[in-house]
């Protein structure tokens, strides 16, 4: 039995997979499927392994799950040797993770969708898209500012869950759609926690941190 | 506020917590785009936003030591804004007409500032508090002020962290406001305001005395309820 990934590298909802594996240094076996222009989502081959016709997908043995959110909920339950990324401990944070999950479908919906709108001209109502963009990074802002009253860097408490990988793509992918981060200090810090994670990889759009790696000058 | 220029020059552009060491942020001001920037020796340092290579944004540069590097081919700028460094002529030492405007930037009372006029005279002495947090306005800094000066300041009413506020004072560079929060805490609050274009502004800030995370999450939802009021009345 092995995890097999159907995956495409632009996608927010893929890199959310790739990341966490990296980040749990879990192998897994990997399909890229020509979403753009290729259409291959919508296949028949392919609607036969995932009937809605979204990605990501991933397989484990009989098993297929066809949502970012219920995979990361996977991986992290049953690979997830540490525990810490999807704590259940007790009611309330099984709760806030179910939340942060939820909120990721908001991000993806508002910034997400005005970068489809810039990068692949999905048709839309660009400025309430923004707008609404906007107003879910704000509540994104005031949450993670509280965090930092309590000395907590991620969305729950001081180490990062499943909440925070998520949340994180489209966040930072804000500035694909015209949506900067300037407004945001308190996102933008924990923008640079994410990337300082051990193992952290990038995606086009979302680069690891430069003053880490080694430094060429002299 | 605003009206002696020679000493409200300074435009106060960030929380001194909200830019650590080696961090890089951009600043828009008065039609001006620029980095801000902090060395490790913990200096800051205000530069235009144009990598004078091939003109992109260094707030989407890093720091390593005392240099700021541009992302796309790697320059390096010394804190003078000096060019040091090109890593694809590594033998080269840049001619000093290679380098990257810069402002005066100063790390004082909490807050970092820049003026874009090069006689400032210095900032006087004011205290260094903890700042609370930045928060974005969609509405311009003059009709913040007048909001602020006509002292109609918005309430949050949940029984815990519910808030009452009022204008203390206002100063050339910052205005203090009272809290009353619900548990009977009080705070004050002290704002500094920037523009950051003629719609929109940026609030910086700061609590005079330490306080408990109860407290400051009082402050900070009242800082969103301010942010909505003021943009619903503008
Ligand atoms: N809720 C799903 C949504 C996935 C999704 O919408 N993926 C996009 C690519 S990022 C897609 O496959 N869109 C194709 C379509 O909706 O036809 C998840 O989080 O995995
Ligand atoms: S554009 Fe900055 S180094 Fe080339």
């Amino acid at each position: 039995m092995s995890l097999h990934l159907y995956d495409y590298v632009l996608s927010g909802n893929c890199y959310k997979v790739r990341l966490f594996l990296a980040l749990l240094n879990q192998h897994c076996d990997v399909t890229a499927v020509d979403f753009f222009p290729g259409e291959a989502h919508l296949s028949p081959t392919f609607l036969e392994i995932n009937p809605a016709g979204t990605l990501p997908v991933l397989t484990d043995g009989d098993l297929t799950l066809c949502d970012s959110a219920a995979i990361l909920v996977y991986l992290a339950q049953k690979y997830d040797n540490s525990g810490t990324w999807h704590p259940s401990t007790d009611a309330a944070t099984s709760a806030w993770i179910q939340f942060w999950l939820a909120f990721a479908s908001k991000l993806s919906d508002t910034v997400g969708q005005a970068r489809l709108h810039d990068m692949l001209n999905l048709p839309c109502d660009i400025d309430a898209t923004r707008t609404a963009g906007h107003r879910a990074l704000r509540e994104l802002e005031s949450h993670l500012s509280e965090q930092g009253f309590r000395g907590h860097r991620f969305l729950i408490g001081d180490t990062p869950t499943i909440a925070d990988i998520a949340c994180f793509p489209y966040a930072a992918l804000a500035p694909d759609g015209g949506i900067e981060h300037d407004d945001y200090p308190a996102v933008r810090r924990w923008l640079v926690d994410i990337r300082r994670l051990p193992r952290f990889i990038e995606m086009p759009g979302i680069h690891r941190l430069h003053d880490q790696a080694d430094d060429p000058t002299p | 506020m605003n009206t002696a220029a020679d000493i409200t020059s300074w435009l106060p552009v960030a929380l001194s917590d909200g830019l650590p060491d080696g961090g890089v942020m951009r600043v828009q001001t008065a039609g001006h785009d620029l980095a801000l920037w902090r060395a490790h020796d913990h200096s800051v340092h205000c530069v235009d936003n144009r990598c004078p290579h091939r003109g992109m944004r260094l707030s989407f540069g890093f720091v390593r030591g005392n240099r700021l590097n541009c992302i796309y081919h790697g320059w390096q700028y010394g804190e003078t804004g000096a060019c040091a460094y090109i890593p694809a002529h590594p033998e080269l030492t840049p001619p000093e007409s290679l380098c990257v405007p810069t402002l005066p930037c100063v790390d004082h009372g909490g807050r970092v500032w820049i003026t874009l006029d090069p006689d400032a005279t210095a900032l006087p002495a004011m205290p260094a508090h903890p700042g609370l947090r930045s928060v974005a306005v969609n509405v311009s800094q003059d009709r913040i002020q007048a909001a602020l000066g006509s002292g109609a300041l918005p309430s949050t009413t949940h029984p815990q962290r519910g808030c009452s506020a009022r204008v203390l004072d206002t100063s050339a560079f910052d205005c203090r406001i009272a809290l009353d929060v619900a548990t009977g805490d009080t705070a004050t609050l002290v704002v500094s305001i920037q523009s950051v274009s003629a719609e929109r502004s940026q609030l910086h800030t700061q609590l005079t005395a330490a306080a408990s995370v109860e407290l400051k999450v009082a402050a900070s939802r009242w800082l969103d309820a301010l942010r909505d009021h003021l943009e619903a009345t503008a």
